[in-house]
């Protein structure tokens, strides 16, 4: 029996409808109604083991990317809680916080501190992420030169290399031309099949199929499924045909 | 038993703030009883310091003056000091001196324009003050607003700080929750996250100043050149005005210039704060006030390398510096705690209100006429509204404290620079505290 690396208990994230507010509605102090809370996820508990792959299923706008987020850190639950067992933990998202006006390198860096390593651990696998995002000279001018292809790669260089204990993929694995798409699936490959713990977002049923030993499926925020990744992935398929 | 606990909490909410009110109250209008003076004459002989008793002032005697085995006196400045030694209620210069004079026995009196000039054939000098000066120096007596706000400050301090331990106290006895928000659990993370983050605060700010100047052609040069730019139009503009009433008014503006760009700068980018590093934000886990301690790291860095032409303007004006100048350091710590504290406010606030950072550009443009960048508070204003001003406005507090320190050679006025770093402290306290409870929801509104 292995070590629990992630629980969720009774997790439920709302999102008020308050936006924008202006200085002269907010001294007006309008009221938020009830109807205005949006249930983005609503009452989920899962945990997941260390070294264990974790798929998460469901239509668009069904809460998969607020549950990461929320497991990222980057906004608390509303209800429930979440325990990642002081584990670090990193969002696979396109580009984390890069200054347009720095430069690659620098952007690295920064991002590197901002997911929790230390300064020289980044200095030591530097050069494996430039190597890795093929930028070559490029990676000491400004980001905001970059294409947009090489914006991305770099990201995805920079969450790759950079090692955390818990993974949160989020549908990043259509990166770049072809080239580097394949380059970038098999390091992908090779980080899942390490031992770590990895959950990942996909439509894509037959990635899912390939590496998770576990499916989630969620739909409008309400668990529906957990369980053996053949016997959920089939559910989900007919459920969605059905639609 | 849960609810037992809140209800009780709630009353002693109620009965801490109708205690602070009533005692605001009762404090603004007691009767406090007028006030003993000190007169300290600056002159070319030393300084010489007389008391005023309240019973004198009020029974309207005549002021009379004597300095003993003296016979001539050249008269700079006449300072009036309350119950507080560090505290200046007012400062006559040489022409009001001069229409105060009522006679000198046996003596004459000579206006200069740096001083009045006494002499007599007398062993000692016995100068006489008109019925003016002691109605001028009554009503000093009379009003007590510095001490009443004063008072009114370290009260409202001590409140807060009961109800500070009060929380602390509900916390421990009653909270075993780990998640709770509670003062140990926010002082225990603004700790670490400062030892976690420290690296990345100093690098950002590091890397955001090399991309500020990595394509301008002056680079480093804007620095000096924006504050300096800045004095000089101050200079022009308002030196024709005030210039004739404050020695070496460019330094004198300068100085306070390079304060106030700091204190404007990092509350102006507070307010939009979350909006601008909504990248950052939205991809990962960072406590917000980092990003302010990175801007402000920033800034600070700006401004050290202007204290630079402000020392070379203190060599160039030939400016006489001596102890007091270490009083400059700590109205720079509370020049920092404030900023800090109330970016943090307007940080939270800012993130819901859309249209906050105009309202805050409006404020910030008042507060900085209001605070004596330009003139100086005490004399320039009328009499009430200076004192005041001196008291509420925490910019002229630090301004006035750091100018006081630098320029004339003078003590801080502490009373009212210690309430104000408390009280700034405090704004920290609350700052953190609210955006500590409210960050993970910023994500969803912006």
């Amino acid at each position: 029996m292995k070590d629990v690396a992630l629980e969720v208990s009774h997790v439920s994230i709302y999102y008020k409808n308050l936006m924008h507010m202006s200085l002269h509605q907010s001294l007006l102090k309008k009221e938020v109604k009830k109807a205005d809370i949006i249930r983005a996820v609503n009452d989920i508990s899962f945990s997941v083991n260390q070294g264990e792959i974790l798929g998460i299923v469901g239509r668009n706008g069904s809460g998969k990317t607020t549950l990461l987020r929320s497991i990222a850190g980057i906004f608390q639950p509303d209800a429930g809680y979440i325990d990642t067992k002081g584990n670090r933990v990193s969002l696979m998202a396109i580009g984390v916080g890069f200054n347009p006006n720095n430069t690659g390198r620098e952007n690295i860096l920064k991002s590197g501190m901002l997911l929790g390593c230390k300064l020289d651990y980044i200095k030591e696998h530097i050069d494996e992420i430039i190597e890795f995002s093929e930028l070559g000279d490029f990676i000491d001018r400004p980001v905001r030169t970059y294409s947009s292809g090489m914006y991305s790669k770099l990201s995805f260089a920079v969450t790759a290399i950079l090692d955390t204990d818990i993974m949160l993929v989020d549908e990043v694995l259509s990166v770049g031309d072809e080239h580097f798409r394949q380059k970038s699936y098999k390091k992908m490959e090779e980080l899942i099949l390490s031992d770590r713990t990895v959950l990942i977002v996909s439509h894509a049923t037959d990635t899912l199929k390939k590496f998770c030993n576990k499916v989630l499926w969620i739909n409008d925020g309400e668990f529906m499924q957990l369980g053996d990744t053949e016997e959920v992935l089939r559910e989900y398929d007919e459920f969605m045909k059905l639609e | 038993m849960k609810e037992k606990k809140t209800k009780g909490y709630k009353c002693f909410k109620i009965l801490l703030a109708a205690v602070t009110i009533i005692g605001m109250i009762v404090i603004a209008l007691f009767p406090l009883e007028n006030r003993n003076l000190v007169l300290r004459f600056l002159t070319d002989k030393g300084e010489f310091a007389y008391l005023e008793t309240n019973v004198e002032l009020a029974n309207g005697d005549s002021c009379e003056y004597l300095f003993e085995n003296i016979n001539e006196l050249e008269i700079t400045e006449i300072q009036v000091f309350g119950r507080y030694k560090t505290i200046c209620l007012k400062k006559m210069d040489v022409y009001s001196i001069a229409t105060f004079v009522q006679d000198v026995t046996n003596g004459t009196m000579q206006l200069h324009e740096k001083s009045v000039d006494f002499s007599t054939t007398d062993d000692s000098l016995h100068i006489i003050m008109n019925n003016e000066f002691g109605d001028a120096l009554y009503k000093l007596s009379a009003t007590a607003i510095l001490e009443r706000i004063l008072y009114m400050g370290t009260y409202l301090l001590l409140m807060i700080f009961v109800a500070f331990l009060s929380k602390l106290i509900s916390e421990l006895r009653f909270c075993k929750d780990k998640n709770y928000h509670g003062i140990i659990y926010e002082t225990k993370k603004f700790f670490a996250d400062i030892v976690n983050y420290g690296q990345y605060i100093i690098y950002a700010a590091k890397t955001d100043l090399q991309a500020e100047v990595a394509n301008s052609y002056l680079n480093r040069l804007w620095w000096l050149l924006e504050p300096f730019f800045n004095m000089i139009v101050y200079v022009v503009v308002f030196g024709n005005m005030m210039g004739a009433s404050v020695e070496n008014y460019a330094t004198f503006i300068f100085s306070a210039l390079l304060m106030w760009n700091f204190f404007n700068k990092t509350v102006n980018y507070s307010v939009k704060l979350v909006r601008n590093n909504k990248e950052i934000i939205s991809k990962v886990y960072v406590p917000k006030f980092v990003l302010l301690i990175s801007n402000m790291v920033l800034n600070m860095f700006k401004l050290l390398f202007s204290l630079i032409v402000l020392v070379i303007m203190l060599f160039v004006f030939r400016i006489a510096v001596g102890i007091n100048i270490v009083w400059v350091i700590p109205a720079y710590i509370m020049m920092i705690l404030l900023a800090f504290g109330v970016g943090m406010i307007f940080l939270h606030f800012g993130v819901y209100v859309d249209d906050l950072s105009y309202a805050v550009g409006i404020l910030l443009n008042m507060l900085m006429f209001l605070s004596g960048i330009f003139y100086e508070v005490m004399t320039t204003l009328p009499e009430p509204l200076n004192i005041l001003m001196m008291c509420i406005n925490p910019v002229a507090v630090f301004i006035d404290t750091m100018r006081n320190a630098l320029l004339y050679n003078t003590m801080a006025n502490l009373p009212l620079l210690g309430m104000w770093t408390a009280f700034s402290f405090v704004l920290c306290c609350i700052g953190v505290h609210i955006v500590y409870k409210n960050e993970n929801g910023y994500v969803k509104v912006v």
